[in-house]
């Protein structure tokens, strides 16, 4: 914390530098990682960069939208905890999260449905933020069932435990061919209440409409760009000391989508 | 002259969905014979339309005015009322999903009907809708590879509709005590019967641009009623998913199609009521959402106009298809339900 009463932010990304200047009370920029919240991009091996950051001082960790690391990357005893880790997933904001949840009313989903698509390179964190809004809607663990890759996609079938029993919840990714980046994530919590959630990166739209027997609910769009709010909550973090479940829910969608992704794919012709 | 048609069956299915569809109709079909199996409701809608009841359908048969045979009966009853038209001299019949039970005896249903030379429609509604027409068209002109395809379904009771098109009621059967799903073997016939009863309204398209089964990934059932069933067929990947809930919102019925360029989602409406055909909305590689507007006419009123087509000799038999989308729904079905048994033994 500066003398001034700012969080110092270290970051090298263009996105962050907006969020800082879009937090004048709140944060400055630093070139200094010792106390600082240090942005980690989460493009290339995220976890060498938690832990160099902590070594460093950090005060805190943003994991600015990582990707999907291979298992041998990750020795979760190395990190002992210490300090915050906020993890920035803007296809899986915790405050769109919490629109969908809220609207929910406690009303439990039956099924849970997931399709991802993205060119081949984002595809695995797409389904990564796919997995991660299953975990959010079940609001329990989930664990593998049954997978299936061919050339052109891969599927999966996970469940949680609920009330009556194990609830199902499905995931497809296939690539997307063309120039765009950014991916497709679209959600449905079935149930008693039905959520729907689209994130179209290409589309810029991030929808999440709740309906019931009275009829449809759509949570207004959020305004807030995804590195601000991770930047408020590693603030907050920071000040409060009060640990975030960020990094627990990352590794455990990682897992699951690790393993998804080192299926080995069928091969075949198409049947005729 | 409209077609003359005798009904067997008197349930929900005929109150609620046919009579009305027919009298969408009037220059193509004239209901002229229901039969029931003792329930006594044959009579009352009969009197409604004009037509001549029975009770079991002999009578029906053998009634020189009926054209057309529907057979709206129960489905393990469906194939035994095809042969027994045909041996009585019919040669147009509108049969309700599925074809029949089993695949010997869809096998033995084409057979007969190939070789009578009669007219088959299976009331597939969703693949006689016209969007679905315009998806597959979509998908022949852009030439996009699938990839995959979702078939969801969230399902209130039928009841809710049932009432928007018909009266009385309640149309729904009483509720039996719920099967115990805990049992495997119980859970694999619940499983069949689902697949069977409400995946194979959209499983004929499913096989038009995903052919052949060559692996079950995963087959479960959802509490309190429903299924999550995985398979491949060739390259593409296929998802069934189907909630069925005692209350909710409006019933959602959604087919995706993920190409390697496009997204394709058809949305069906409900269940026997008439909201037009299927919603359509195509999503581009570059991110842009196209929505199609809808037909006014459902698939319901499209598998009566296909029947009087072939009866016209406009349209050509395609036993071989019918043939074939009754194996595919029968095959999977059962792969699935082994599925579930095979899991228990390991």
């Amino acid at each position: 914390m500066n003398r001034d009463g700012t969080a110092g932010i270290f970051t090298e990304l263009p996105g962050y530098a907006a969020a800082v200047a879009e937090l004048p009370a709140s944060a400055k920029l630093t070139d200094d990682m010792r106390g600082a919240v240090v942005v980690v991009p989460g493009a290339g091996d995220w976890w060498q960069g938690m832990l160099a950051a902590r070594s460093r001082g950090a005060s805190a960790v943003v994991l600015a939208d990582p990707g999907v690391l291979p298992h041998s990357t990750i020795d979760r005893g190395q990190w002992d905890g210490g300090i915050p880790v906020i993890v920035e997933r803007p296809r899986l904001r915790p405050d769109v999260v919490a629109d969908a949840v809220r609207a929910r009313r406690g009303s439990p989903a039956r099924l849970v449905t997931v399709e991802c698509a993205a060119p081949a390179t984002g595809l695995s964190g797409v389904i990564l933020d796919g997995v991660g809004w299953v975990r959010s809607l079940a609001g329990a663990p989930l664990a593998p069932r049954a997978a299936a890759a061919t050339v052109n996609g891969r599927m999966a079938l996970l469940e949680f435990e609920g009330a009556d029993g194990a609830v199902p919840a499905t995931v497809v990714g296939t690539p997307l061919g063309g120039l765009q980046a950014g991916g497709l994530l679209q959600v449905l919590a079935l149930g008693e209440v039905r959520t729907e959630i689209t994130v179209d990166e290409p589309a810029g739209l991030s929808r999440v409409e709740t309906l019931a027997e009275e009829g449809a609910f759509r949570s207004p769009p959020r305004y807030e760009s995804s590195a601000r709010l991770a930047l408020r909550h590693a603030i907050t973090a920071c000040s409060s000391g009060d640990p975030t479940g960020d990094l627990q829910g990352l590794l455990e969608d990682s897992a699951l989508t690790r393993a998804l992704l080192d299926f080995p794919a069928v091969s075949c012709k198409p049947v005729v | 002259m409209p077609w003359n048609v005798g009904i067997i069956g008197a349930g929900p299915g005929v109150a609620a969905l046919h009579l009305p569809v027919l009298g969408r109709l009037p220059g193509l079909f004239r209901v002229a014979h229901i039969a029931d199996a003792g329930s006594g409701r044959a009579r009352n809608l009969a009197e409604g339309c004009g037509a001549r009841w029975s009770v079991g359908e002999a009578e029906l048969l053998a009634d020189p005015a009926v054209e057309v045979v529907a057979i709206c009966s129960p489905p393990t009853e469906h194939a035994r009322h095809i042969l027994a038209a045909l041996a009585s001299g019919k040669r147009a019949i509108f049969c309700e999903k599925p074809l029949a039970a089993t695949g010997q005896e869809a096998d033995a249903v084409i057979s007969a009907c190939r070789a009578a030379d009669a007219v088959l429609v299976v009331g597939t509604n969703h693949l006689f809708d016209a969007a679905w027409g315009r998806a597959k068209h979509h998908l022949v002109a852009l030439k996009g590879r699938v990839q995959a395809v979702s078939v969801t379904l969230a399902l209130p009771p039928n009841d809710r509709y049932h009432q928007m098109v018909a009266e009385g009621g309640p149309f729904q059967a009483a509720r039996r005590g719920r099967p115990d799903v805990g049992e495997p073997a119980v859970a694999a016939g619940v499983l069949r019967q689902l697949l069977t009863g409400l995946a194979i309204h959209d499983l004929p398209a499913v096989r038009d641009i995903a052919p052949g089964m060559d692996e079950v990934v995963y087959a479960r059932l959802a509490p309190p009623i429903g299924y999550a069933v995985g398979y491949r067929a060739g390259d593409v990947l296929v998802q069934l998913a189907l909630a069925m809930l005692p209350e909710g919102p409006d019933a959602l019925w959604r087919m995706t199609i993920a190409t390697s360029h496009d997204r394709i989602e058809v949305t069906f409406p409900p269940a026997f009521v008439h909201a037009g055909s299927a919603a359509t909305r195509v999503r581009s590689v570059d991110g842009q959402w196209t929505e199609y507007r809808r037909d006014e006419e459902d698939g319901y009123v499209a598998e009566w106009r296909l029947l009087a087509s072939l009866l016209e000799g406009e349209a050509p038999m395609e036993y071989d298809e019918l043939l074939a989308d009754a194996h595919y729904v029968l095959d999977l079905a059962d792969a699935a339900a082994a599925k579930i048994l095979e899991e228990v033994r390991q």
